[in-house]
């Protein structure tokens, strides 16, 4: 049972992880969530999106979060990236990473992770400047 | 401000800074102030963000505290509230 958090500044790379299991044939399911950001925000058009973190705080909110849904779902990992400073319309700024034996529990963690960080994770957004 | 007092600076984030024009405000605390007492002092001693106080939640060295915990002049405190991560 593993967790793991990192924050990067500007935008997240593709994603070159992979469904290979974790060698020891436990991994049954791979959930990966990608955060892509949109061309607008409500009614504006924008072109990117800045994030600001309270650092440590934020790693560490993230790394409790991830623990707890390891020890709620019996979930094998989870890997958390978020970007911050600028991430440009089409990047991918959040992603979340959940392995677990079968699919329901990686499913079920995927939604309960995403739904807690809005309301306990330092982490904000705002309209970026035309970069 | 007498001995009883001290200056506390408060972090800002997000929103919150966007409103106050900057990262950061001073409020001046009674000495034992609790969590609730500073959120209250920061309402009274700056109406820009009193809302987003209001709304928010205060963090002291790192962490989520609840309001009856005890602040001190050597503690970092921050302001979250209105966060959008994701």
């Amino acid at each position: 049972m593993s967790v793991s958090v990192t924050i990067v500044e500007g935008p997240l790379g593709r994603y070159e992880g992979g469904a290979d299991g974790d060698g020891a044939g436990a991994v049954g399911a791979e959930v990966v969530f990608d955060g892509i950001v949109r061309a607008t925000e409500g009614e504006t058009t924008i072109e990117a999106l800045e994030y600001e973190a309270y650092r440590p705080m934020a790693e560490n909110e993230l790394e409790r979060l991830a623990q707890r849904m390891v020890d709620l779902h019996g979930l094998i990992s989870v890997e958390v990236w978020h970007s911050v400073g600028r991430a440009p319309v089409g990047a991918v700024s959040f992603r979340l990473v959940i392995r677990s034996a079968h699919r329901k529990e990686a499913l079920a963690a995927m939604g309960a992770f995403i739904d807690a960080l809005k309301v306990d994770v330092p982490l904000w957004k705002r309209v970026g400047d035309a970069g | 401000m007498g001995t009883s007092s001290f200056k506390l600076d408060v972090l800002l984030f997000g929103p919150a800074a966007a409103s106050a024009g900057c990262s950061s405000v001073r409020v001046v605390c009674d000495v034992g102030a609790t969590c609730d007492a500073v959120r209250e002092s920061l309402c009274a001693q700056h109406a820009a963000i009193a809302s987003i106080v209001r709304a928010g939640r205060l963090a002291v060295n790192g962490v989520y505290v609840d309001g009856a915990t005890v602040i001190g002049a050597g503690d970092e405190v921050a302001l979250v509230s209105l966060v959008s991560g994701g």
